[in-house]
């Protein structure tokens, strides 16, 4: 009896839970975010590149999002900012790997720039089958699934069945499969854009360094280490400091900017 | 390491080289600038003949661009191990007072290891000002070759009278030399037979300089004309943004300055300044001279001394950036484009082809670089592979050619792209278009299967102009805008990364744990049931005594005695695995020792049975006083049985 009152209590308190959380979720896109992207595309279409990309980079400073970025990569573009534009790509792509628009402009600005595409390792390849969040719910998913299944019947005395082991086999066979590609989305957190033309790349973290070489904007290049107000990164031919302000990481935690 | 030193001096230009065993030649007509080392020859004697200049001059090395192969074929090397000599003079070693006076350190060191002090020791009225500084090698026999650093001052006395340097020491390799006294007499002016000071001019070319501009620059030995005077090697021009480069063998000329004509050694430099604004420049070298050696008649030394010129200030212009044209890599000058070339005129799609391009002119040919061919959708180009010769080689020639390799992607080229290419003419003051123009070609098909993903595929509708696009065409086309924003995320950093999603994997660990702990607990209770009774057991004493204590304290025998049995029975009742409510004063008896069984506790237990008995079955009505009086014996029995649970 005490059941059947607990119940849709339980029910209520976890919708509410739900809708307060949905509520928290959607309120982080503020409204004015939809009018930024709308205004943003008429600035685009009637040749405003320059207000295009400052609307659309506000928009997705307060709310990132695969099309915003998509979009501001075009407006950079279309401004001659190539490293900003394979920048905003890179990141629409990191949110959105499906988008074949996306693909093709990184693309072609590479081809345009003659600029390498990253250089990934196997797998990092495989994290970019699916969106970068999806691997980590599917790993948390299959895993404690694997582990319910295989604990959970013992403590309920379920009588055994084999669906029982084949749900915790596959849980298990799935959550292996993923911890490369788990592994590969931690290697491309470190991914990153150089964003200024001819970035100087120094020997040492400092204004006066030696300058190696200098790097085109839009190059991809990995970030090692951070030491003040610079980052030691490796490109595909070089390794040095550039200055922060120069770089972008393409899942940095900060904001767009 | 050795080799590097020797290589590094060659590249630096190192001076002439001449062995004991190299022919001589008469007239020092020529130099060789480019000829990497210097080796001052050995002492030679002369014949005590007549006209023993001309007969006997030093020797002199011809150019022979062997020489850095038979010095390495014959594994000379630089000698270390001697011991560090110094030598000190004044050149000329008198002048008339005004006149300038070069005085020259000479050690057998390396350049790097040496450290003159601060302020060199010189005596009241004479003032040194450092000039030049540079390193030569000479042959020591055995296969070495010695390195000899010369650092010098000009100096200038303010009155007549001998002037000595007196001798100091300078640190070489970490060790004191001690650099000999010299001395330097100035006479009255206009003294006769006193001869100058060696130095070099600096004759810059007319009009306006840009940076980054290529200049050649004559720098001039003038020629006493005694004989004594061989050559000039080793120049070089330093300023503080110049790149300085010997281009040109040393010749002799006469030359003209204020109104008289002057035989002089001429060699030309090239210099680069790097960026706008006023240049000093200084032009050093090394003369190539004879002197007689003191004490000894009619032999002859010869040796070379480092000589440098007064400053020469150099106006150095930017580049203009209005009015620049399309494809400038930094060409400055005045060039000339040949036709281009191409290696074959018809190819098939997909393989590659060389464009060949040559360059005439004057001007920084030999740093030249040609611009990359941009993105087109038709070819495929690879950056232009310039010249491997040395740049003062292509600077003398005067011609440059670079080879861009490209590969047609599509049957429809007719022709090679025009590659942008623009250069700046300093003496305009203006950009010049030099683009290189299209070359005619027949590009065949591909062969099926080699290159069939990079032909033109049928779009599904005309394109805007009525022609098909290909794929590839549409691929390298800039995709329009998104339509909608997408599902907006609070950050970027991958969940994995987010302290929140390893916390929330707590959550499921936590409950499977709780659960199995339970399932421990319950399976444990399962094989135990004693625990439970037990427990329950103290759970209902707990609760019996509390109602006996109410009762006695509301003088309520019946309710005391009930809540006394009670208890009883709850402290009993684990033992027996048996219902507390089913024991009698018997089964309550057993569960207390043997000898308490027939002592006072036994009889406690009696007695309330009995009461309750007779409480139950309607026994004679009592006040109940005396049960009540019972409780310190009931609590200390259940105390103990409680114990034993």
């Amino acid at each position: 009896m005490r059941k059947t009152i607990r119940a849709p209590r339980f029910a209520g308190v976890f919708c509410l839970t739900l809708g307060l959380w949905f509520g928290v979720a959607s309120g982080a896109a503020p409204a004015s975010t939809e009018d930024l992207f709308k205004q943003g595309s008429q600035a685009y279409s009637a040749g405003g590149f320059e207000q295009s990309a400052a609307l659309f980079r506000e928009a997705a400073a307060s709310a990132p999002a695969a099309g915003t970025l998509h979009n501001l990569g075009n407006a950079e573009w279309q401004c001659a900012h190539a490293g900003p534009a394979i920048f905003a790509w890179e990141r629409a792509q990191w949110l959105d790997p499906f988008n074949p628009n996306t693909r093709a402009n990184l693309r072609f600005a590479r081809k345009f720039a003659q600029l390498d595409a990253p250089d990934l390792a196997w797998y990092e390849i495989c994290s970019t089958w699916l969106p970068v969040d999806a691997w980590a719910w599917l790993a948390c998913l299959s895993c404690w699934l694997a582990v319910t299944m295989v604990v959970l019947p013992g403590i309920l005395r379920w009588r055994k069945a084999d669906w029982h082991q084949g749900v915790a086999a596959a849980g298990f066979a799935i959550f292996l499969l993923t911890i490369p590609a788990l592994a590969g989305v931690q290697a491309r957190s470190k991914l990153g854009i150089v964003l200024a033309k001819e970035t100087p790349l120094r020997l040492t973290p400092t204004a006066e360094a030696q300058i190696l070489t200098k790097i085109p904007a839009g190059e991809t290049a990995r970030l090692e280490r951070e030491r003040g107000r610079y980052l030691f990164i490796r490109t595909g031919t070089a390794a040095g400091w550039v200055e922060k302000a120069r770089f972008g990481l393409v899942s940095a935690s900060q904001k767009l900017s | 390491m050795i080799h590097l030193v020797l290589l590094l001096a060659i590249l630096r230009g190192g001076a002439l080289v001449a062995s004991a065993q190299t022919p001589p030649i008469t007239v020092p007509a020529i130099t060789s600038p480019p000829a990497p080392f210097q080796i001052r020859p050995a002492m030679r004697v002369r014949e005590p003949a007549i006209a023993p200049v001309a007969q006997l001059a030093p020797r002199v090395a011809p150019a022979t661009p062997d020489a850095f192969s038979a010095l390495i074929g014959s594994a000379a090397s630089i000698d270390m191990d001697a011991p560090v000599t110094a030598r000190a003079e004044f050149d000329p070693p008198t002048v008339p007072l005004g006149g300038k006076s070069i005085y020259r350190i000479v050690l057998t060191a390396l350049d790097e290891s040496v450290k003159l002090p601060d302020h060199l020791p010189a005596p009241d009225g004479l003032h040194l000002q450092a000039g030049g500084r540079g390193q030569a090698y000479q042959p020591v026999g055995g296969q070495k070759l010695q390195p000899q650093t010369t650092i010098i001052f000009h100096a200038n006395a303010t009155s007549t009278g001998v002037f000595t340097m007196p001798s100091f020491p300078v640190a070489v390799y970490s060790k004191t030399v001690t650099v000999p006294e010299a001395r330097l007499t100035v006479s009255a002016s206009g003294t006769p037979g006193l001869r100058e000071a060696p130095h070099l001019l600096i004759e810059l070319p007319e009009g306006d300089v840009y940076a980054g501009q290529t200049l050649k620059v004559r720098v001039i030995l003038l020629d006493p004309g005694d004989g004594t005077l061989l050559g000039l090697s080793q120049p070089h021009i330093t300023g503080e943004s110049i790149f300085s480069e010997p281009i040109s063998f040393g010749r002799r000329e006469t030359i003209r300055r204020n109104g008289q004509a002057y035989p002089a050694f001429i060699n030309e430099v090239v210099i680069t300044p790097m960026r706008a604004g006023q240049e000093q420049l200084v032009a050093q070298g090394h003369s190539m001279s004879t002197r007689l050696i003191p004490g000894q008649q009619a032999v002859f030394q010869s040796y070379n001394a480092l000589v440098d010129s007064e400053p020469v200030t150099l106006t150095v212009k930017p580049m203009p950036k209005e009015g620049q044209l399309p494809g400038f890599t930094g060409a400055i000058g005045a060039f000339q484009l040949e036709p281009p070339k191409l290696s074959t005129n018809e190819v098939r799609a997909g393989d590659p082809l060389t464009l060949t391009v040559t360059l005439h002119g004057d001007g920084n040919i030999g740093r030249l670089t040609l611009p990359q061919l941009s993105f087109l959708r038709e070819w495929q180009s690879f950056p232009p592979v310039g010249d491997t010769s040395p740049s003062y080689v292509i600077m003398q020639r005067g011609s440059a050619s670079f080879t861009y390799t490209l590969i047609p992607l599509s049957e429809r080229s007719k022709a090679t792209p025009a590659i942008p290419f623009s250069y700046f003419d300093p003496k305009k003051g203006a950009y010049v278009d030099l683009t290189i123009p299209p070359v005619p070609l027949t590009v065949k098909p591909a062969p099926p299967g080699t290159i069939t993903q990079l032909q033109p595929s049928p779009r599904p509708g005309p394109g805007p102009d009525g022609e098909e696009i290909s794929s590839r065409e549409r691929e390298f086309v800039l995709t329009g805008l998104a339509e909608t924003p997408g599902t907006a995320v609070g950050s970027l950093l991958a969940l994995q990364r987010h302290w929140w999603f390893l916390a929330l994997q707590l959550l499921p660990a936590l409950t499977l744990t709780g659960l199995w702990i339970w399932d421990r607990r319950r399976r444990y209770l399962e094989e135990h049931p004693e625990v439970i009774r037990k427990r329950r057991a103290q759970r209902g004493l707990r609760r019996q005594l509390r109602l006996a204590r109410r009762a006695c304290a509301a003088r309520d025998a019946v309710a005391f005695v009930t809540g006394a049995i009670n208890a009883l029975r709850e402290a009993c009742a684990p033992h027996g695995a048996a219902n507390p409510e089913a024991l009698v004063c018997a089964d309550v008896l057993q569960e207390l020792p043997p000898q308490e069984r027939h002592g006072s506790p036994g009889e406690l237990v009696r007695r309330l049975f009995a009461a309750a008995d007779g409480l139950r079955f309607g026994g004679p009505a009592r006040d109940g006083s005396d049960l009540l009086a019972l409780q310190p014996d009931l609590e200390r029995l259940l105390v103990q049985l409680k114990g034993r649970l």
